[in-house]
């Protein structure tokens, strides 16, 4: 769940894409994300609102969606660590973040993507 | 007169000139838009960054320009999600290097210090160069 920008990018034609940077762990050793299997799309936004919005104090703008197979078929755990409710923690990460980049690289090209948030009255 | 309408005339020269700006102007506004959740970017992040752009070939790709959380400044060249090179570029000019070549990953770390590192050049032109 997104709340910088800078995880993605939008091309003149509105579409996202995700970026590497955007599935790397910066200031810890993991990678925190929610699992949101059999969750409603206005339910992980609303997720987003209240677990990681309000700890930022910026809005969720967008998500990155990919299953948990594409994370272990790269070496990483997904290690549930709540509360809050279906957190966890992706890890373990090589130290070397050219080695990390790479790997993000890796698990963007087997499919994960990006979603943009919708806008207010558009869901 | 004559002389600016033959510089007129020859548009590569003007392209490579734009190439240049363009590419200052992107640095530039990456380093403005930065997240203050960012670690702010340092002059000498902001030097080395220029000076990166500087030794990239002119008839490369511009790269799309972005801030890490942790100040450094991000440069990358995508072409598809199988072709893509991500570079991440400090103060010490210490640079991190990542890039699927048609799915094969590679990277590695190397020192800016002035000329493009051999093993970034390497995917550079592979992945930033177009083919004629």
């Amino acid at each position: 769940l997104f709340s910088r920008g800078t995880e993605f990018s939008v091309a003149d034609d509105g579409q996202a894409r995700l970026k590497a940077a955007g599935l790397i762990p910066f200031k810890y050793v993991e990678l925190s994300v929610y699992r949101t299997v059999s969750l409603s799309e206005s339910l992980i936004w609303k997720m987003g609102d209240v677990f990681v919005a309000a700890l930022r104090k910026r809005p969720v703008v967008a998500r990155a969606k990919f299953p948990a197979s594409l994370i272990t078929s790269r070496g990483l755990q997904v290690r549930p660590q709540e509360p809050p409710p279906r957190h966890a923690d992706l890890l373990p990460w090589p130290t070397e973040k050219h080695a990390q980049l790479s790997i993000a690289q890796q698990i963007i090209e087997s499919g994960a993507t990006i979603e943009l948030r919708p806008k207010e009255g558009t869901r | 007169l004559e002389n600016f309408s033959s510089w007129l005339e020859r548009p590569n020269s003007v392209t490579i000139d734009e190439a240049a700006s363009d590419r200052l102007t992107a640095l530039i506004r990456a380093v403005s838009t930065a997240s203050d959740e960012a670690r702010p970017v340092s002059s000498g992040t902001f030097q080395i960054g220029r000076e990166f752009l500087e030794a990239v070939p002119p008839t490369a790709r511009n790269p799309e320009v972005s801030i890490h959380p942790d100040g450094d400044v991000e440069f990358e060249w995508f072409l598809r999600a199988d072709r893509v090179l991500t570079i991440s570029l400090s103060s010490t000019g210490e640079t991190h290097y990542a890039a699927l070549i048609d799915g094969r990953p590679i990277s590695g770390r190397d020192v800016f210090a002035g000329t493009i590192p051999a093993g970034v050049a390497d995917v550079l032109a592979q992945v930033a160069i177009p083919t004629p």
